[in-house]
C-alpha cells in the first residue's frame, strides 16, 4: 500500500501542529519519523489513521482519501498507544476480538499467533491470563504491537514501538518488522526517539521539526550521525 | 511555610477545577439548591419541636433532638462514607518530597476538615443550639458543653470515616453490611417500640444538655484516640503498595465469546466491559435495585400519589432504568479506546446497532426481573409494564443512544461510581423529563380509556423497534461526522 499526504495542515487554534505539503511513501518501504516532542509525529500518524480531521488536505492509502473512505481499514494496522487496548479483556481475548474484527477463523488466529510466541509475554500465552490492564508497561505494549501485526496488515503505522521495551524484545521486534515486509511487502511509518533502531529498520528518515518536514532522508551509514547532529544542535 | 505551601496547593487546586467552566451556569443552577438546603436546615432547626413530631415521655424540644441524635450520626457517617473522598487521595504527589511524611499526614487531616459533611449539619445545629439549648433551663455553661459534644461527635464521625474508608476502600461490601444491619437494627427497634437507641442517645446527650462534663470527657477521648489511630492507619497507608487485582479468564460459553460475526463480537465486548469494569458494574446492580427496591416502592402506593404520571414513571423505570442511566455514556465508556475502535476496520452502523441491542436486551431483563413485583403488588399494572417494555426497547433506548453521541466527556469505567459524575451532566438528568413526557401525557389525556393509551405507547416502541435498521443508519452517520470531536474529548484528561 502506498501513502500519499498532500497540503496536510493541522492547527490547534493559532499554532500550527503540522504542515505538510507533500509526502509519499512507496509500497513496502519503511518511513521512519523522527523529531522533539510537539513535532507532530502523532499528530501525522493519526491524520493517516484518520483519528482527526485535518484543517486542510489529505491523506490517501492506495488512492483512498482516508477521510472520505473505510475500505483501507482492512489492510491496515496500527499501535499508536494504550487507547488502542480493550483492556478489561484477556490479551487472547483481545486477539480474538481483533481477528474477529478481520474475519480470521480461531484457527488462523492460532496459526498467526505462532510466530509471535517468542515476543509475547509469558502471561500472553498461559491458558488462564490477566487482564491487559493488569500487564505493566512494556508487556501492554507487545499485545498492542502483537495486535497491529496479527492482521498481516499492507500497511503498518506505529508510534514509540521501541519505547517501554526491554533490549531483547527490541531486537526481536525489529527481525519482526523486517519478516512482516519480506513476507506481504508491508509499507511502514514508524515514529520513534531511537534514532540507533529507526535509522537501523528504515530505509528513509523524515525529520519533523515544528510541524513541518525538516529533513526527508534515505538511510545511509551516516544518517545516525546527521541525526545526532541535527539534534545535538537544535536540542 | 511547608503547611502555607500545601495550603497554596490546595487553593490553586480549588480554583483551577473550575477553569473551562461556565461559573454562571454553574452558579445560576446550584445557588437556588443551595439556598433552599440552607433555608430547609435552619428553619428545621429554628422550628424543631413544631416539624418534628414528639413522643410521650420526652420532654422539650432538646429531649427530642438527643433522643434522635445517635440515629442521626450514623446516618451521616453513612453518608460521609459514599460521599466523602479520604485524605489520603490528596497525599501521594508530596511523598517523594523532602517532607516529613507526618507532617504531612497532619496537615491532610486538618485540611479534610474542611468539608461540605462538617458544614451542612452546623446550619441546623447553630439556629437549633441558639433558640432551645441556650435558653434552656441548665443555663448557659450547659449550652456549651451540649455545643462542644456536637461539634466533637461531627469530628468523630469524620475521622471514623477516614479510618474507615482507609481500611475498607477497595471492599466496601464488609461496611455495606455492618451500617445495614445497624440501620436493620434500627428500624427493627422502631417498628417494636422499643426504641433502644433511642434511650441509648438520650441517656448520652441529655447530661450534656445539663452541663455534665462526664460524657463529653468520654467523647473526648474517644476521638483522640481515634485521631491517633487514623494518623498511624493513614501514615501506613502511604507505605502500602496497592497490588493489582489480576483476574484469570475463565471459561465462557461460546454465545459469549469473540467469532466472526461483526454485530455479536460488539456486543459481547460491550457486555464483556460492562462486567469488568467497577463503575459500568455498578450501573449494572443499581439499576437491578431500582428495578426492583424502588419500583417496589412505588408500586406499593402508586395511586396514592400522582395516579397516570406514576405509572409512567414505575413502567419507565421498571424496565428502562439501566437504558436511562448507563445509555447516554455508550460511547464514553469506551473513551479509553475509542481510537483504537475507530482505526480498526468496524462498521459505525454495526457499532450503533450493537448498542442499541444491549440497550434492548437490559429492558427485557429488567423487565422479567420486575415482573413477579408488578404480579404481586399492582396487577392491575401489568400491562403498563408491557407497554413499557416495549416503549423503552424501542424509543428510550434508540433516544438515549443518540444523546450518547453528544457526550465527549472522559469517563474512567474503572473507577468506582459512589459519587462519581464523571462524564455527566445536568442535562443527562433533564433528559428524563422528555422522555417520559409523550406516555404521560398519552396516560393524562386518555384518562378514560387507559388501555388504548398502553397500545399507542407500545406501538410507539414497537415501531421505534421495527426502525432499528434505518435509525442506525442515521446515527451511524451523524456519529461519523462527530467521532472526531468525541475521540478529541475522549483523549484529553
Amino acid at each position: 500500500m502506498n501513502v500519499k499526504v498532500f497540503h496536510l495542515v493541522k492547527r490547534y487554534g493559532q499554532h500550527f501542529a503540522l504542515h505538510v505539503p507533500e509526502l509519499r511513501v512507496a509500497t513496502g518501504e519503511a518511513l521512519g519519523l523522527v523529531g522533539n516532542n510537539g513535532a507532530g509525529k502523532t499528530t501525522f500518524l493519526r491524520l493517516t489513521l484518520d483519528l482527526i480531521r485535518p484543517d486542510d488536505g489529505h491523506v490517501l492509502v492506495d488512492g483512498q482519501n482516508v477521510a472520505q473512505e473505510t475500505g483501507w481499514k482492512a489492510h491496515v494496522g496500527s499501535y499508536l498507544d494504550e487507547s488502542f487496548l480493550l483492556d478489561f479483556l484477556t490479551p487472547g481475548e483481545y486477539f480474538s476480538f481483533i481477528g474477529g474484527v478481520y474475519e480470521m477463523s480461531a484457527s488462523q488466529i492460532e496459526a498467526a499467533l505462532a510466530r509471535y510466541r517468542t515476543f509475547l509475554p509469558e502471561q500472553a500465552l498461559r491458558r488462564t491470563q490477566p487482564f491487559i490492564r493488569d500487564l505493566s508497561m512494556g508487556n501492554k505494549k507487545k499485545v498492542g504491537l502483537v495486535a497491529a501485526m496479527l492482521t498481516e496488515p499492507r500497511l503498518l503505522v506505529l508510534d514509540e514501538p521501541f519505547a517501554n521495551l526491554d533490549p531483547g524484545s527490541q531486537i526481536r521486534l525489529k527481525t519482526l518488522l523486517q519478516d512482516l515486509r519480506q513476507e506481504h511487502a508491508t509499507t511502514m511509518l514508524i515514529s520513534s526517539h531511537n534514532l540507533g533502531h529507526v535509522t537501523d529498520f528504515c530505509e528513509r528518515i523524515t525529520l519533523l521539526d515544528d510541524g513541518q518536514i525538516a529533513r526527508d532522508i534515505t538511510t545511509s551509514d551516516a544518517t545516525l550521525h546527521e541525526l545526532k547532529h541535527y539534534f545535538a544542535a537544535t536540542g | 511555610m511547608i503547611y502555607l505551601a500545601l495550603l497554596r496547593n490546595q487553593w490553586k487546586s480549588f480554583v483551577r477545577s473550575f477553569k473551562g467552566k461556565r461559573l454562571w451556569l454553574i452558579g445560576l443552577g446550584l445557588f437556588p439548591v443551595v439556598l433552599y438546603a440552607v433555608l430547609v436546615l435552619v428553619t428545621l432547626g429554628l422550628f424543631f419541636d413544631k416539624i418534628v413530631w414528639t413522643p410521650q415521655g420526652v420532654s422539650g424540644a432538646t429531649g427530642l433532638l438527643n433522643a434522635h441524635l445517635a440515629s442521626l450520626f450514623l446516618g451521616m457517617l453513612v453518608l460521609r462514607f459514599f460521599f466523602q473522598r479520604p485524605p489520603r487521595m490528596e497525599i501521594p504527589p508530596y511523598l517523594h518530597l523532602p517532607i516529613e511524611r507526618s507532617r504531612l499526614v497532619q496537615y491532610f487531616q486538618a485540611a479534610s476538615l474542611v468539608s461540605l459533611h462538617n458544614v451542612y449539619p452546623l446550619f441546623f445545629f447553630i439556629p437549633f443550639w441558639a433558640h432551645y439549648v441556650v435558653g434552656g433551663p441548665s443555663g448557659s455553661a450547659a449550652a456549651f458543653v451540649w455545643l462542644a459534644a456536637v461539634f466533637g461527635c461531627l469530628l468523630l464521625s469524620h475521622i471514623i470515616n477516614t479510618l474507615i474508608r482507609l481500611a475498607l476502600d477497595r471492599y466496601p461490601k464488609p461496611f455495606m453490611i455492618v451500617a445495614l444491619a445497624l440501620i436493620g437494627f434500627q428500624m427493627i427497634d422502631q417498628a417494636l417500640g422499643k426504641h433502644l437507641v433511642n434511650q441509648a442517645s438520650s441517656l448520652f446527650f441529655d447530661p450534656l444538655a445539663r452541663g455534665d462534663l462526664r460524657p463529653l470527657l468520654l467523647l473526648g477521648t474517644l476521638t483522640l484516640a481515634a485521631y491517633v489511630v487514623s494518623s498511624r492507619a493513614l501514615l501506613h497507608s502511604l507505605r502500602t503498595e496497592r497490588v493489582a487485582a489480576t483476574r484469570r479468564q475463565r471459561v465462557l460459553p461460546g454465545i459469549l465469546t469473540f467469532g466472526r460475526s461483526p454485530i455479536h463480537n460488539l456486543i459481547v465486548m460491550e457486555m464483556m466491559m460492562m462486567w469488568r469494569n467497577k463503575r459500568t458494574k455498578q450501573y449494572v446492580l443499581i439499576s437491578i435495585g431500582v428495578s426492583t427496591a424502588y419500583t417496589a416502592l412505588l408500586l406499593s402506593d402508586y395511586n396514592a400519589i400522582f395516579g397516570n404520571l406514576m405509572a409512567a414513571a414505575v413502567g419507565l423505570f421498571a424496565s428502562g432504568v439501566f437504558a436511562l442511566n448507563y445509555g447516554q455514556l455508550m460511547f464514553s465508556w469506551e473513551s479509553r479506546y475509542f481510537d483504537g475502535l475507530l482505526a480498526r476496520k468496524i462498521d459505525l452502523q454495526h457499532v450503533v446497532l450493537a448498542k442499541f441491542m444491549v440497550l434492548m436486551g437490559s429492558c427485557l431483563v429488567l423487565f422479567v426481573i420486575s415482573l413477579p413485583l408488578f404480579f404481586w403488588l399492582a396487577p392491575d399494572l401489568l400491562m403498563t409494564h408491557v407497554a413499557f417494555l416495549f416503549y423503552n426497547a424501542g424509543v428510550t433506548s434508540m433516544l438515549m443512544l443518540a444523546l450518547a453521541v453528544f457526550n465527549r466527556k472522559r469517563v474512567n469505567a474503572a473507577e468506582g461510581s459512589f459519587f462519581n459524575y464523571q462524564g455527566f451532566s445536568l442535562m443527562h438528568w433533564l433528559w428524563i423529563f422528555p422522555t417520559i413526557l409523550p406516555p404521560a401525557l398519552l396516560l393524562f389525556f386518555m384518562e378514560s380509556t387507559p388501555q388504548t393509551a398502553l397500545s399507542v405507547i407500545a406501538m410507539l416502541g414497537l415501531i421505534s423497534m421495527l426502525l432499528a435498521w434505518p435509525w442506525s443508519r442515521v446515527l451511524a452517520r451523524f456519529l461519523a461526522r462527530r467521532k472526531y470531536l468525541m475521540a478529541a474529548g475522549f483523549r484529553s484528561f
